[in-house]
């Protein structure tokens, strides 16, 4: 328990001590469920070697579907995925700016994507040597 | 090729309450009166005041509804209050929502509003 509560200290004051780690930037993607996320963690795994991704689904109720709904109504809300990505802050803009590219997020109805801070991160890295999965 | 936009001055309002109550609904509608624009949301478990009906005591996993929203600075209080008071969050197990700030956004802006914006911007400058 003291050793829990030290830990929690040391969080609190800022760096934990003894834990490998730096600060990083949390980019998430809301996309259409289309493919477009797995396409996103396929590319900075291949391109950027960048493998602390996840991806989930949610429902989305856009800007545009808000505009149109009957008063008192909330609109029909669309499946989409959310792509969470946590990255070095050194690599945030640039990682930032090669998603929205390739999402294509500068069309209607690409969804969005932002960036926020993540003030202290555990690295991740896969096992070296495994053989790749089928696709 | 037209360029990306990015908003800043942003924040993201989550909130965490219970399926079964369906107040997520009533927030979101609360949200949406208030100014947001858009929202997302997903299901989730977690603990809540339904644990205490477990068998034994033991802790039971209650649904959850995470909803996320987007807000602009000076939306931010507004819409978190009324969300908030919405939700019924003051009643002890409703749920609970935060705020995180947002450093930057890319989506899609129509023309027309970016026109908008920048001849907003143009005559708060020739002011």
């Amino acid at each position: 328990m003291t050793d829990n509560r030290q830990i929690a200290d040391r969080v609190l004051r800022g760096v934990p001590e003894g834990v490998p780690g730096e600060p990083c930037k949390l980019i998430s993607a809301v996309t259409p469920d289309d493919g477009t996320d797995l396409s996103l963690m396929r590319l900075l795994r291949e391109k950027k070697g960048v493998v602390s991704a996840s991806s989930r689904a949610c429902l989305t109720v856009s800007v545009l579907a808000v505009a149109q709904a009957k008063p008192g109504k909330l609109p029909e809300p669309s499946l989409s995925r959310v792509t969470e990505i946590l990255v070095p802050e050194a690599q945030a803009d640039e990682l930032f700016e090669l998603l929205c590219e390739h999402a294509q997020i500068k069309r209607s109805g690409g969804g969005l994507v932002f960036l926020r801070p993540a003030p202290f991160c555990t690295p991740y890295t896969l096992p070296q040597g495994l053989p790749e999965e089928e696709r | 090729m037209s360029k990306i936009t990015y908003l800043t001055d942003a924040w993201l309002i989550t909130c965490v309450v219970s399926t079964a109550t369906k107040q997520a609904e009533k927030m979101l509608l609360a949200a949406r009166d208030a100014g947001a624009k858009g929202a997302l949301g997903h299901h989730a478990r977690g603990y809540g005041e339904r644990e205490r009906l477990g068998a034994l005591g033991v802790a039971v996993e209650t649904d959850k509804d995470v909803i996320e929203v987007l807000v602009s600075t000076e939306q931010r209080d507004c819409v978190f209050e009324v969300m908030y008071t919405a939700g019924g969050l003051d009643k002890p197990g409703a749920g609970y929502m935060y705020i995180t700030p947002i450093e930057r956004i890319a989506t899609y802006v129509p023309a027309s509003v970016m026109d908008r914006l920048e001849e907003a911007g143009r005559r708060r400058g020739a002011l």
